[in-house]
């Protein structure tokens, strides 16, 4: 083997070592200043006014948006949370989006459905067929409407849109389970500065294992499923650095899919959910501030540093695959569709600081490590690697993603303290480093090949994820003995 | 002696409205969610029961209802009295559809409920 | 190993560390909050019993009361806000006499935001008239959450000599929210419409579209001639139009359906003819039937045929036998009127309870 091929090799490890620490550092420093932030507002919230915003007639009156594909596990649960959110208006508008199972039966049984006529309030494009919408008869506000499935969530949320009648708009997915408060804490900055917010979001947890009944979270409790304790670590960081930092940029890029809220003129006014797009979310995000910076008109997204809405996510690699793939796909759709914003100062901080560090880290992190774990593959098989320069390399890239997790685990103790055992406390933090042995490396597979898709401008589907349903209070029967707090 | 059943999530308030009700010498106990609630009056068999709207596990108004259609007639007439921060017109009016007997909006005077108890308990309950 | 590998070792060394370090405060913190968590609890359920008391105006012995921990405070705080009544008063004197209001005061000047937020929080659940000077000085606060925290302490004191500050700070250079200002001008009550009345034809769009909304909820029906004239300006903001077509509404003097009618018909603007038809829905007089029906056939936009058609379901037997003659029409039109008819037939129907799950 000759020494320029050594050298390559040799150079492709370092600079993907650098990569990856650079990537490490860059989300540690997000993350302490979102800790700051979260560890500010923890001290002191503003005026807490929570009650008064409740009782207020000022608060404007929110349509929350439940697209739903065969989701009878846990249908009645999502919507018996959102119909009991403490928010003094709303009004619930259900998409059935041809199911195949009982979701739709179920529904009407518990809510004695009646077929009326829709009521429209916008003409977005639905490109499914609208077959039936029904109101509840049992006093709850709710409104379903059945559809034919075009597989794409958007087109659910757009055909509820054309029906929602209150000026904020909210989707929450099927698989999502909302604090009692959630609507009430994100739609506060909407009370408060009526004239320039147009969206915000709160944040998300993962539900797996967490004791719930009748879609309240009763105790947030740890999966027993490493993969998902490794995810519940994702999202505390995610939550940590992707969303509190950029707020105070104003450059708040992605309200997350199970939970953020809109102003409904607006969302109609850009046309509803993009249909092509499978970060549909994100997507409008994005759409939405290119929409009111073109018109110079005021625009505030607001994130909210408390956690309101839990989601289920997957429990095997297979979903797990699929999902990743898909957000990478979206995520590199995104950045295609608005490439004009990258490094546009006439976008502000979202074109200079946002979608650059979506596309530098977050789009090519992918390719970086996988290139850089071949290269170590290779460099091991033509015996050119030093093995001790090597251990040295990987174990630091290894502490510096440990001390991340360990970072993004200690807020969340001195913030929210919502795992209140302490068993779980540890395996949070064990996940926080396992995460980086083998996780990391197959979810930076999972995302090259979702980038190849976009780049390749697959056809994009919609694929469901398979529900378990939430582990309900009368399933924990047995365990109910177990003492809730270690250590007390 | 006449029983009063209270039953709302946040143990502050309840605890203060239990106050306020055994000052007028009633028997009052106190229930934390809906579920709870309902078993508690069918073993009890209050004389009145003050229902929180918003609750965990089954709200008030389920609360409210399954406690009318009990198959035990005396069970079933029992009043009722919601004290909710739910304060705008159709609230009241599921309130009221959901048989309850009087509504107390949340910010709420503890001796304005003490005076609407003892008026919607039988003459003669309460110790004057 | 190379010169680079060296110095990364050092660095790992000095990142496991880090780790070690946080590890082991994540424990601390774990056991510690535990604990205070446990112990806070056992005392609030110790001075329960004392907060009662002081509700009657019994708590035994003065020193008794000055001598329980600050947690009273706390909790008397926590209580405020979800009180009314004697019981109100009676647990503000009690921060009184504790000397909490006065400390407050003093923190109104503090150097941290959040000391000085939460003193205004403070006085204004003490409903201490007195301090209201000072709070008005906050409204203009560098901290945006210290002027909100302001504005909602004014609110609560009640004193009616906060109103013009508070409008005033609106369109201030370090402006208050709205919103903000809103909740705490509807909760000073009537002593707050004179200001608002006229503040509907001076000064910035803002504040006419807050006065507005604030005078429909009051339903005052004094300020109708100005609102009036407010909505059938073409030169003025649309929002605040539209805020005073929905305060029309509230009001609901008949006197206002011509000049609505005008707007449905003749203004462009989608919301504001929304507004406009909810309101003609609101007043309900036959006047607005004319208006509302041609709105039915001929708005441009679905949800302006569909507001027409809900107010029209409001506008009496009429409205209801316009709806019916539309109903059978298969345009939007027709669709909007058998939507009204369907909420109609809906809301005429008593609410079944729900199913037990």
């Amino acid at each position: 083997m000759n020494d320029a091929a050594t050298s390559l090799i040799q150079t492709v490890n370092w600079t993907v070592l650098g990569y990856v620490v650079l990537l490490d550092v860059a989300m540690l420093v997000l993350v302490a200043f979102g800790a700051r932030r979260v560890l500010a507002n923890r001290r002191w919230a503003g005026a807490e006014g929570h009650e008064q915003i409740f009782a207020s007639p000022l608060t404007p009156a929110v349509s929350v948006i439940v697209p739903a594909h065969d989701e009878e596990a846990g249908i009645l649960d999502t919507l018996a949370a959102t119909l009991a959110q403490r928010y003094p208006s709303l009004e619930v508008v259900m998409v059935d989006d041809g199911s195949k199972d009982r979701t739709f039966d179920l529904v009407a049984q518990r809510y004695a459905l009646t077929r009326v006529t829709p009521r429209r309030t916008a003409d977005l494009q639905v490109d499914g067929e609208v077959l039936s919408v029904h109101r509840a008869t049992t006093g709850d506000p709710l409104t379903v409407i059945r559809k034919t499935s075009v597989g794409r969530r958007s087109d659910a949320v757009n055909a509820a849109l054309n029906v929602a009648r209150h000026p904020l708009v909210c989707m929450v997915d099927g698989d999502s389970l909302l604090e009692p408060d959630a609507l009430l804490k994100v739609a506060r900055p909407f009370v408060e500065d009526p004239v320039n917010v147009i969206g915000t979001g709160g944040v998300i947890r993962t539900v797996n294992g967490a004791l719930t009944d009748g879609g309240a979270v009763l105790e947030p409790r740890l999966s027993r499923r490493w993969l998902v304790r490794i995810q519940a670590v994702e999202y505390l960081r995610s939550f940590l650095l992707g969303r509190t930092g950029w707020a105070d940029a104003n450059a708040l890029l992605i309200i997350s899919g199970a939970f953020g809220l809109f102003r409904r003129d607006l969302v109609v006014e850009i046309g509803g959910l993009d249909p092509l797009s499978l970060a549909e979310d994100a997507e409008l995000v994005v759409s939405l501030q290119e929409h009111m910076r073109r018109q110079g008109r005021p625009h505030r997204l607001v994130f909210v540093p408390e956690p309101v809405c839990w989601t289920e996510v997957p429990e095997t690699w297979e979903v797990l695959g699929r999902q990743r793939r898909r957000w990478s796909h979206g995520l590199g759709q995104l950045l295609w569709k608005h490439k004009h914003m990258i490094a546009n100062p006439r976008y502000g901080t979202v074109g200079l600081l946002a979608l650059p560090f979506f596309l530098l880290f977050e789009l090519l992190g992918p390719v970086v490590e996988v290139l850089g774990l071949l290269s170590v593959v290779l460099a091991a098989a033509i015996g050119v690697l030093d093995p001790a320069s090597a251990g040295v390399m990987i174990g630091f890239a290894l502490l510096v993603g440990t001390l991340l997790s360990t970072t993004v685990v200690a807020v969340e103790e001195f913030t929210f303290h919502r795992y209140r055992n302490g068993r779980d406390l540890l395996a949070l933090l064990a996940a926080g480093v396992l995460e980086n042995v083998g996780y990391r490396q197959v979810h930076a597979w999972y995302r090259l090949q979702g980038l190849c898709m976009a780049l390749t401008r697959r056809k994009p589907v919609w694929t469901a994820m398979p529900r378990t349903g939430f582990t309900t209070a009368a399933d924990e029967a047995p365990a109910a003995g177990r003492p809730a707090l270690s250590g007390a | 002696m006449t029983r009063v059943l209270v039953v709302d999530d946040d143990p502050v308030i309840a605890d203060l409205v239990a106050f306020r009700l055994t000052r007028l010498g009633l028997d009052v106990s106190v229930e934390t969610d809906g579920q709870a609630g309902l078993a508690a009056a069918r073993e009890l068999r209050p004389d009145l029961v003050v229902l929180d709207w918003m609750m965990p596990r089954m709200n008030g108004l389920e609360m409210c209802a399954a406690l009318r259609a009990d198959p035990d007639e005396a069970l079933a007439r029992t009043p009722v009295l919601l004290l909710t921060a739910k304060a705008q017109e159709p609230d009241l009016e599921r309130g009221f559809a959901a048989g309850a007997t009087d509504y107390i909006v949340k910010p709420f005077s503890p001796r304005e409920l003490a005076t609407r108890v003892t008026a919607a308990l039988p003459p003669g309950s309460v110790a004057p | 190993m190379t010169s680079l590998a060296q110095a990364v070792f050092i660095g790992s060394l000095v990142v496991t560390l880090l780790v070690v370090v946080l590890l082991v405060a994540v424990a601390v913190e774990h056991g510690a909050r535990t604990r205070r968590l446990a112990r806070d609890a056992r005392r609030r359920a110790e001075l329960t019993p004392l907060v009662h008391a002081l509700l009657d105006g019994d708590a035994g012995d003065e020193a008794a009361m000055t001598a329980a921990p600050a947690l009273l405070d706390e909790l008397v705080l926590e209580l405020l806000p979800q009180l009314r009544g004697a019981d109100r008063t009676a647990l503000q004197s009690v921060l009184l006499d504790r000397g909490v209001v006065t400390r407050a005061a003093g923190d109104l000047t503090a150097r941290g935001a959040a000391r000085r937020g939460r003193a205004a929080v403070l006085l204004g659940n003490a409903a201490s008239v007195e301090h209201t000077g000072a709070l008005v000085e906050l409204l203009g606060d560098r901290a945006p959450e210290v002027r909100n925290a302001a504005a909602r302490a004014l609110g609560k004191n009640g004193d009616a000599a906060a109103v013009g500050p508070l409008l005033a700070a609106v369109t201030a250079g370090q402006p208050l929210p709205p919103g903000v200002a809103g909740m705490a001008l509807l909760d000073l009550g009537v002593a707050a419409l004179p200001s608002l009345r006229a503040a509907l034809d001076a000064g910035f769009p803002v504040a006419q579209t807050l006065a507005a909304e604030l005078l429909g909820l009051h339903g005052d029906p004094a300020s109708t001639t100005t609102l009036i004239a407010l909505v059938g300006d073409d030169h003025r903001d649309p929002h605040a139009r539209r805020a005073a077509a929905q305060a029309l509404g509230r009001i609901g003097s008949p006197v206002a359906t011509a000049a609505l009618a005008d707007v449905l018909l003749g203004s462009g603007h989608a919301p504001l003819q929304c507004a406009a038809a909810e309101a003609l829905g609101r007043i309900g007089d036959a006047g607005g039937l004319r208006a509302l029906t041609t709105g039915l056939r001929c708005a441009p936009t679905v949800d302006v045929r569909g507001a027409c058609a809900d107010a029209l379901a409001l506008t009496g037997d009429a409205g209801h036998r316009q709806l019916v003659a539309h109903a059978q029409l298969r345009s939007a039109t027709g669709e909007a009127a058998r939507s009204a008819l369907d909420v109609l037939a809906l809301s005429r129907r008593p609410a079944r309870q729900a199913a037990a799950a």
